[in-house]
């Protein structure tokens, strides 16, 4: 038992390396050992999702900043990627980098109100509207958009087996995505976002550069968000406001980082897992579901305050720490 | 090296300093005196741009400074143990020195600043794991103060160190900060109610009483001036 307890405490680094190995390669065998073509499209939104509340977790989980308005970010990826190749003919390989730049751009828009309201509530309530301000754009210039009737045969970005070919592609991504992730925490910039969470004006005596870290990471997560989402338009070809820039996504990505564990690394995949499959699975019971899903949210928010990870996280370390301590005294 | 120009500050539109000039030479310590609300905090601010000035002007070596932002006041080498510590509590204490050396891009830089400011207070070296919100309120402080020197500054503005500390921890303290001073010419402003113990390492001393300077001069005659006698020093 103490081994075990010493290996968790002295090893950790080695453990996360092993298990995101480990889990990687379950990712990638699944599609031999799963046969119905509707779980490999479940198991996508699972990778869609965690990529997007991973974004979202890095600016409200480790910088302190909650936008709710981080929807648009993935909608106006999804829509430029979608409008530039149905319009201009463009192939989506170019223009889902394009969408991602322009939701990078919108991402740098979105955190300037943030840097001047240094409250909370105040954050919510601008980034939420600058959020709603995108979906409206889009539901109201049918002209280019199609309005709330939205766009379809929007082109594929494969051909012959999408399914399986789209959910290597969206496993790579998802990759990229959390190496980017855990290289940020773990940089200078990582222990600065979580030092402005905690005391930005200790932050700043300190000499960190709020404004310009707070565009920063609102624009990598942005970007993020805006490369999936323009993925997500290819792959769904079809996109309406309501699905991509609507709000229901926002109560997703929040659920999901709160369940998961907000401010570590593996709790907003582990939230999007849970419940995107979850979800899925339970789809017989049609909008019954919906209860359940309340019911998770206020479970957590009750008994887990960490969500599941974190909770998980800390039970074992102490445990851990706990049975050497026992271990020395008794050696004494 | 420092010089504060006759600056007036506002919390909203209530005036908090009026009219105060100080200014520091290199190498020298000189404290600030006052009260609560004597506006002792709020000069710091002002010093560091936390708090915008209404009138009035800070040079930094011949330099303007106070309407650049509060980050870039790190990279001219001035350093701010803030009131209070402020430390991140759920950081380990290793991770509070390292943020300390934020600007720092240059990884050697940062180990031998490490190494000095654990040669300043060796039991750092042991904690470094431990999160820096279960250390003891003097050892926050020696922490809060190791952060504050991971720059190396030239300037180093406390702000009531001794706030609530035991007198034995105090004593620990300011012998560190004198030892700081001689051994690497660092200049100190130091923002103290505990006028005795602050004045006697002190070169100058300015004393403020609602947000006005009264009195200014050299530590000796502070201490020895009556006004301190009654106001600071129960004598």
């Amino acid at each position: 038992m103490d081994r075990l307890s010493r290996i968790i405490l002295y090893h950790r680094k080695q453990i996360a390396l092993a298990s995101s190995i480990l889990s990687v390669a379950i990712l990638a065998a699944l599609p031999f050992m799963v046969t119905k073509i509707y779980y490999i499209h479940v198991l996508i939104l699972c990778m869609i999702y965690s990529c997007i509340t991973s974004a979202w977790n890095l600016i409200a989980g480790y910088a302190g900043v909650f936008s709710f308005g981080f929807q648009a970010l993935f909608g106006t990826g999804a829509y430029v990627s979608a409008l530039l190749s149905i319009h201009l003919g463009w192939s989506p390989w170019i223009t889902m980098w394009i969408g991602a730049l322009a939701s990078m751009c919108i991402g740098a828009l979105v955190a300037v109100p943030s840097l001047k309201l240094k409250q909370l509530p105040y954050i919510c309530i601008a980034t939420l509207c600058m959020g709603e301000i995108i979906r409206l754009i889009a539901s109201n210039f049918p002209q280019i958009t199609r309005g709330e009737s939205g766009l379809s045969q929007i082109p594929k970005l494969f051909d012959g087996n999408i399914k399986v070919k789209s959910y290597y592609l969206m496993l790579l991504i998802l990759i990229l995505t959390m190496a980017l992730v855990i290289k940020i925490v773990g940089s200078p910039m990582g222990i600065s976002l979580k030092a402005m969470r905690d005391s930005q004006e200790a932050s700043e005596s300190l000499g960190i550069d709020i404004s310009g870290t707070k565009i920063r990471i609102y624009m990598i997560g942005a970007f993020i968000a805006g490369f999936v989402g323009a993925f997500y338009a290819h792959y769904m070809n079809i996109l309406t406001p309501t699905s991509v820039l609507g709000t229901a996504l926002m109560t997703q990505y929040v659920a999901m980082s709160l369940i998961g564990g907000m401010g570590t690394i593996v709790g907003p995949v582990l939230g999007s897992f849970t419940i995107t499959a979850s979800l899925e699975l339970l789809r017989k019971l049609e909008d019954q579901r919906l209860i359940i899903y309340a019911l998770l949210i206020i479970v957590t928010i009750i008994f887990l305050r960490n969500g599941i990870w974190g909770t998980l996280k800390d039970v074992v370390i102490s445990s851990a720490e706990k049975n050497i301590r026992n271990k020395k005294q008794g050696s004494l | 090296m420092l010089k504060v120009q006759s600056i007036s500050a506002f919390y909203g539109d209530v005036r908090s300093l009026s009219d105060v000039s100080i200014e520091i030479k290199t190498g020298e310590i000189v404290t600030i005196l006052g009260s609560n609300g004597a506006g002792k905090t709020t000069l710091i601010k002002s010093i560091c741009s936390l708090l915008p000035i209404r009138s009035g002007a800070i040079y930094y070596n011949e330099e303007r400074i106070d309407t650049m932002p509060p980050y870039t006041r790190v990279d001219m080498g001035i350093s701010l143990v803030p009131e209070g510590r402020r430390l991140f509590p759920d950081m380990s204490v290793m991770d509070n020195l390292l943020l300390g050396a934020y600007p720092i891009r240059d990884k050697k830089k940062v180990q031998d600043a490490l190494d000095w400011v654990i040669s300043l207070f060796p039991w750092l070296a042991q904690r470094g794991k431990q999160s820096a919100g279960t250390l003891s309120g003097g050892e926050q402080q020696m922490c809060a103060i190791a952060r504050g020197l991971m720059i190396r500054p030239k300037l180093i503005i406390f702000d009531e160190p001794s706030l609530g500390l035991a007198p034995v921890i105090v004593d620990q303290i300011f012998d560190t900060l004198s030892k700081i001073s001689q051994e690497n010419n660092t200049t100190i402003l130091l923002v103290e109610q505990n006028a005795q113990t602050a004045l006697e390492i002190s070169d100058r001393g300015y004393v403020l009483e609602n947000g006005h300077m009264v009195l200014e001069g050299d530590s000796k005659t502070l201490l020895a001036s009556p006004e301190i006698q009654k106001s600071y020093l129960g004598l």
